[in-house]
Order: structure tokens, then sequence, then C-alpha cells
């Protein structure tokens, strides 16, 4: 039987946060504002139904009655006549201005920051994650200026055609990226609808669990432990530092688990990795499905884990059954300065921001679907499926829907799915959405 | 079943051929708030259920890279029909290819080691002047001072490549003892986005476009994302508010006096140089052209549905000519696909 960690008992979608969509802003004389949306974008919406929806306000809106782009959702100014606003949902709104000179100068874009940040829609939450291009951009009105900004101050002096690569390549990854996920970490996490637009979202720090094998030497864990302590928000869980003398990391860990505390997990896989006991047993709890929310429809969450190998070929090794479908990231010693911790923190802070919209989506799913359904907040695979089913009364036999996030399965993975488990029919959330907004 | 399923399970969509329109302008992209990265999204949710059903995809795109923020939408369904031949290889299933329409002259530019790369998941239709009608054809490489027939030569191209695209056609294997290969005719159209100024053709492409999917013998239900304005935001206008006869964009003054169509040569030049020019039999000038698709829209007026015949209903049609939402747009034509589908079956 897995293990089960319920969130707090919710009764409608009015109980559990709304799900977020994003709204970049920059000013259209702004430099590189589109180059820094787009790279965004890139970001965190790689494709469809994986993170939210992400539009863009810079350009005056069509018909030539304002220099203002389009309004948001909930705004109280007229929409063109021949389009037609996105439908209105329970959603958050988080408004990405990029502030430079020309936003905080413009005095019709000044009025519309204004009427954003005071004007508050009362149906559902909007909130700011103002990023500062320039030293002016905290000059920005009240509302807005006593936030705490991202800050990417040299920004503009960067050549146009550094900015249009991929975030990974991206001169930005370390200075917004990375933060930026970081914070929407928390808005996704939030487990209660009050606290999406309150302090209480920014409290607990993300814990990160870094797995490795010590017989291999500890130097690229310990390089990854020392970048989160000093330049990020985050905390590491390391086992020389934060385990209690006489204890072990994996009961501590699974104690973590079970608490809620833990956002995610590298596996540092090196050469004896896969042959120690003690770290296949810490990956074997991690990669255990747990359901988080009960009913009609159940909702299952698997930790978010990054696979980075730092294997150096000395001796043979083989492959692990629990990192088969997670993300994997070469380490480098040869990258400059710290893009390599930064590269795989980021890496998995997406990877954690992911899992958290696909668990919130899920719990959506599961409060407004009135059929029987399992919900996952995962891409199903043979073997977490089997966990989730070992806990059904019918357990393969169940016939059921399975909904997992993101877009279709390839072809070759639901074959391999069919032909295990016949009777299971599987969803995207993409399909889904489409299917049950008729 | 829901709309993506029925669509990909779909066993009449399945041989048939899905045409699309789209390009990003971001003179009209912007303003609306979206990138050509949100239009390729949808062209992906769209294409790959039709994919999978074994529908072919008829798109007259080019595939030359283009660096970001652009986005070449012809290298994007290829990419996509790649990734989904691999994976389907292992059992012997397949799916749909590309038709990849290109008219003379812009096909020259095609070298045989591109062709060869992509060979497996696209047939590139390549559309002759012979094939137009053209009595007299230029020689495939310019010279001094044929630029204005040049430009009207490639207008003759550009309708018959979208005449044939709606009523299908047969192209001639040059050189082998062989039948000339049918190019099966669009079975429907999605449309998004497209030019209003700058174009190469009698009068807008999308414009043209619907107007020969309209005037084709056989059913063609049309897919119009009208909120993402270009031509296609036009169109959809039109059918909102009829009203299409006082539109001057249904008028060919209108596009002789917009800079990017007085460059040399463009369509002022076309238009003053129409009549003095040897023409194929059965062409249309920019005035019959306009003329046609007035007349054609004036008839559906405010009934969207109507006109489209897509499996919609007028109410839903109206969210589609309008929405700038990209999820409810692409929810909305699998659901006309799979509606229509679930009438056939």
């Amino acid at each position: 039987m897995s293990p089960t960690r319920q969130l707090p008992h919710a009764h409608s979608i009015d109980d559990i946060p709304p799900l977020p969509e994003i709204y970049i802003l920059w000013h259209p004389e702004c430099a590189h504002g589109a180059a820094i949306a787009w790279q965004i974008r890139q970001w965190l919406r790689p494709a469809a139904g994986k993170g939210p929806q992400i539009f863009y306000r810079a350009e005056s809106a069509p018909g030539g009655g304002t220099r203002l782009p389009l309004p948001l959702p909930g705004e109280a100014r007229d929409w063109p006549g021949d389009i037609q606003p996105k439908e209105p949902g329970r959603t958050l709104q988080i408004v990405i201005p990029l502030l430079d000179h020309h936003m905080v100068a413009d005095p019709a874009w000044r009025w519309w920051l204004e009427q954003l940040s005071e004007n508050l829609p009362t149906k559902f939450p909007r909130i700011f994650l103002p990023v500062a291009l320039t030293r002016t951009a905290f000059n920005a009105p009240a509302a807005i200026a006593k936030q705490n900004f991202l800050r990417i101050p040299d920004v503009l002096d960067l050549r146009a055609q550094d900015l249009w690569v991929q975030p990974l390549q991206s001169p930005l990854l370390g200075p917004l990226l990375k933060p930026l996920t970081e914070t929407l970490c928390k808005v996704v996490l939030t487990e209660f609808p009050a606290d999406v637009a309150g302090s209480a979202r920014k409290s607990a720090p993300l814990r990160i669990f870094i797995s490795h094998a010590k017989v291999d030497g500890a130097g690229p864990a310990s390089r990854l432990r020392d970048y989160i302590y000093s330049r990020t928000q985050l905390a590491a869980f390391f086992d020389e530092n934060n385990i209690p003398y006489g204890d072990n990391f994996s009961a501590v860990l699974e104690q973590a688990l079970d608490a809620g505390e833990t956002a995610a997990l590298i596996a540092m896989v090196s050469d004896a990795y896969a042959s120690r006991p003690w770290c296949r047993k810490e990956l074997r709890a991690f990669c255990q499905p747990r359901r988080i929310m009960s009913g009609r429809a159940e909702v299952w969450a698997l930790q978010p884990v990054l696979f980075v190998d730092v294997l150096e070929g000395k001796t043979l090794t083989r492959g692990l059954t629990e990192l088969a479908t997670v993300p994997v990231l070469r380490w480098r010693d040869d990258l400059p300065g710290f893009q390599q911790e930064e590269t795989v923190i980021t890496t998995l802070l997406r990877e954690v921001f992911f899992d958290g919209y696909a668990r919130l989506v899920a719990r959506h799913f599961a409060l407004t679907e009135s059929e029987p359904r399992i919900i996952l907040s995962w891409k199903p695979d043979a073997v977490t499926l089997l966990h989730v089913l070992a806990d059904q009364p019918d357990g393969r036999n169940k016939e059921i829907t399975v909904l997992y996030p993101g877009r279709e399965l390839s072809s070759i993975d639901e074959e391999t799915l069919h032909e295990l488990f016949p009777r299971i029919t599987f969803l995207s959330f993409a399909e889904a959405d489409i299917e049950f907004a008729q | 079943m829901n709309s993506v399923r029925s669509v990909r399970n779909s066993k009449t969509l399945g041989q048939q051929v899905v045409a699309f329109s789209i390009s990003y302008d971001q003179a009209d992209g912007g303003p609306r708030g979206i990138g050509a990265e949100h239009l390729r999204e949808a062209l992906l949710q769209m294409a790959r259920p039709i994919l999978r059903a074994q529908a072919a995809i008829a798109y007259a795109g080019y595939l030359d890279p283009i660096p970001p923020p652009g986005c070449n939408f012809t290298l994007e369904l290829l990419n996509l029909i790649r990734e989904e031949q691999q994976e389907r290889s292992t059992s012997g299933s397949t799916v749909g290819g590309l038709y990849n329409h290109q008219a003379w002259p812009l096909y020259l530019n095609l070298s045989r080691e591109k062709e060869a790369e992509w060979i497996t998941c696209c047939h590139i239709v390549r559309i002759t002047q012979k094939m137009a009608g053209i009595a007299d054809p230029l020689p495939d490489h310019p010279s001094e001072g044929d630029e204005i027939r040049r430009f009207i030569h490639r207008a003759f191209c550009l309708s018959a490549m979208r005449r044939f695209m709606a009523t299908g056609c047969q192209v001639e294997i040059e050189g082998a003892p062989t039948t000339p290969r049918v190019i099966p005719p669009a079975s429907a159209r999605i449309v998004l986005g497209g030019k209003l100024t700058g174009f190469a053709g009698i009068m807008p492409g999308i414009l043209e476009e619907i107007l020969c999917a309209r005037e084709a013998p056989g059913p063609c239900p049309i897919f119009i994302l009208g909120g993402f304005g270009g031509a296609a935001g036009t169109i959809a206008r039109a059918l909102l508010e009829g009203g299409v006869d006082r539109d001057p964009r249904f008028k060919p003054e209108h596009y002789a006096t917009a800079p990017a169509n007085e460059k040399k040569a463009g369509f002022t030049d076309l238009l003053s140089h129409w009549d003095s020019i040897e023409k194929p039999a059965g062409s249309r000038s920019p005035a019959e052209g306009f003329a046609a698709l007035r007349a054609l829209l004036g008839r559906f007026g405010k009934m969207p549905a109507d006109f489209l015949q897509n499996g919609l209903t007028d109410d839903d049609n109206r969210r589609l000519l309008t929405t700038v939402d990209p999820t409810e747009a692409v929810r909305l034509v699998l659901r006309g696909f799979s509606n229509l589908t679930e009438e056939k079956e």
C-alpha cells in the first residue's frame, strides 16, 4: 500500500487555489522586451498543456482607440469589437511587467499599471511579479514598487541575437528564469486559495534532496548544496549536513515526504550509484506515487526528480527503473562560474513548477468531474501505474479513465500501456480540457 | 468519445487531406498579445490528431529556416510528422504526410538536398507555368526587365496552386514512363492569420484560398480562427457583421496604394499591366476575384455556420471567429471535426 498524504479537504473548486495564467507586459519601445517575454514563454510553456497559458501585452490594441494593449480579463476597459476576451474562468492572473524607463514614465502606461495594481478584480486574484530592467523600474506605481523585484539590470546592454536563443543557453537563465521559476513554484504549491495572493506562499522554502553515492565522492553534490545555500532561497537536504547522527537518510527522507515538506530530488548518478542499496532505497521512496486527494476522482502525485549524470565510466553500471522517465542532465566540470549548478537547479525548479501546476490542474479536474477517474500529476508508465492500481479494489482489471498532464502519449508508450492495461482509457489534460468543455 | 480521440480514430478522416492556411504577421499578432509561438502551439495541437487519423496535411509554405522570434510552420509540421513516423515505425502503422504546394518560381530555390532530407514526410507539389495554363512561359532564370511579367506569371501560378489545392490535380513525373501522380483535393481547410499587404497573387492569399475552397465541387468545411487578425480576421468580420460590399478590403483599389504593394514589382504593377498581358484561359482578374468573394460572402452575412459548414453551431463559430485564446480555438476546431466525423460514421 502506498503512503497517503491527503491535501486539505476540498468540496468544490472554490476550496482550492485557482489555475494560474501569465500575462507578460512590456512597453513597445523597450529594446529587449519581446525577446525577454519569448524566453519566459519558451521556458514555462514548452508545449500545450505543460505549464500555464502565457499571453503578451505590449503593442497598442487593434482599432486605434488607445495606445494601450488589449485589457487583461476582468479590467473595466472595453475590448475591440472584433475580438472576444478569453472566456472568464476561475484563474489566478500572474502579471509580469518588464519595467524600464519607458513603462515607468509613459503616462498612459503608468495609468494602466496603476489601474491594474490598485483596482484588483473581485472575482479572482491578480498578483504581480515585477522585473526590473533598469534602475528607474523602482519608480513604478506604488502598489507595484513595494513588491520584491526580480532584477536583470544589465540586460539592455546585451545584443539582441544573444537573447533569441533557447533558455538553457540564455544569459537570462540564472538572473531571471531561476528566481522567476522559484517564485512561481511557491505560487503553484500553495494549498489554500486565500494564500495565493498573500505572503504565506512565500514563507516555506522549497526543499531539495540531493541523493548521491558517497563512495564516488561528494564533489558535484557538495557544489550543488553550496550553490543552493549561497545563491537561492531554497533549502538543500544533504545527508552529511541535515541528518541527525544515528538516523539514516532514507528514514528522514520518508518522514519528510509524509509531512509534505519535500519539493524534489536530484539523483547524482555516478558509477557506483545503481549498486548502492541506500541510494536505491532513497530513490524508491521518492518515486512512489502518493494519493493526495480521494473521492470519486482520485488524484495521485509523484515527486519531481532530476537525473544528473556524473558517470565517469570507470566501471560498468546499469540503468535504474525509477529514473526511466525523468529528465536527464549531463554534469560538465568545464563550464565557467556557477553555470553548471545554475542549469541543474533551474531545470529542477522547472520540474517542480510543472509538477505543482499539474497537481493543481488535476485537483480542478477532480472537483469538476462527476465520473470516477484516476488523475495523475505525471505522465504514466507501467511501473508507477501498477503502484496506483495496486491500491484499487479491482487492481489492473479496473475499467476507468486515467488523466495525465501535457499532450498525448507517444504512440509507442500508448501501445505498451494498452497491452498491459487494456481496460484503461488514457486521456491527456489537453484532451480532457477539450472534452470536458463540451 | 472525446473530440481529440474521435478525430484521431476517425475512419472518414483517414486518407483525406486537411489544408492549413497559416502565417504570422507581427503587425496583426502583436496588438492581440500573440506571438508566432502561440500559433505554432495551436497548429501542432490541431495537426497531431489529424495526422494520427492518417489524414494528410496540405500547406503551401517554404522549407527555409526562420530564426526566432519567427517560426517556419512548414518545418514545424515536418518535424511533427517525422516524430510521429518514427514513433510508429516499430508497429508498422503509419501517419499522414504533408503535401507541400509551391508555385513557380519559388520552388526553383529548393535544393535537391533539402527535398531529399524531407522526402519521406513530404511531397513537394510544384505548380509550374504549364500547369497554370501559361502559353508563353518565362525562363526559370530572371533577366533584366522581366520583373513585372514574372510577378504576374507568379500570380497566375499562385491562383492555379490555390485552385489545385481545392480541386486536386495531376502532376507529371517528368522523365519517367508512368502515369501522372494524383494529388487529392483538400477536404477541409483551417485558416488563421494571413498577409493583407505585400502579397504576391491577384488578392491576399487566404482570401483566394477561401474563395477556391467554396467554389470547389466537393464539400470543404472551413475553420476560420479570426481573432488572430490578418486576412482571416477580415473574413471573420465580414461573416459576423455583413456589409461586405461596403468594406474596402474586399476591393482591389484598397490594396493598390498600400506601400508594400507599390514596390517594384508588386500588386500595383499587376493591376496596371493586367489588361495588356496575355492571360491563361479561365484566369481571373483581381476585380473578378474580389467580386466573386463579395458575392459569396454577401449570401452568408451574419450566418457563419452556413458558409463554413464545419460542424460547429453559429454560436461556436462566432467564438472561433473572434477568440484570441489559442486553446479555445483549438478546442472549437477539434469539436467541429468531431461533429463532422460523428455525422458520417
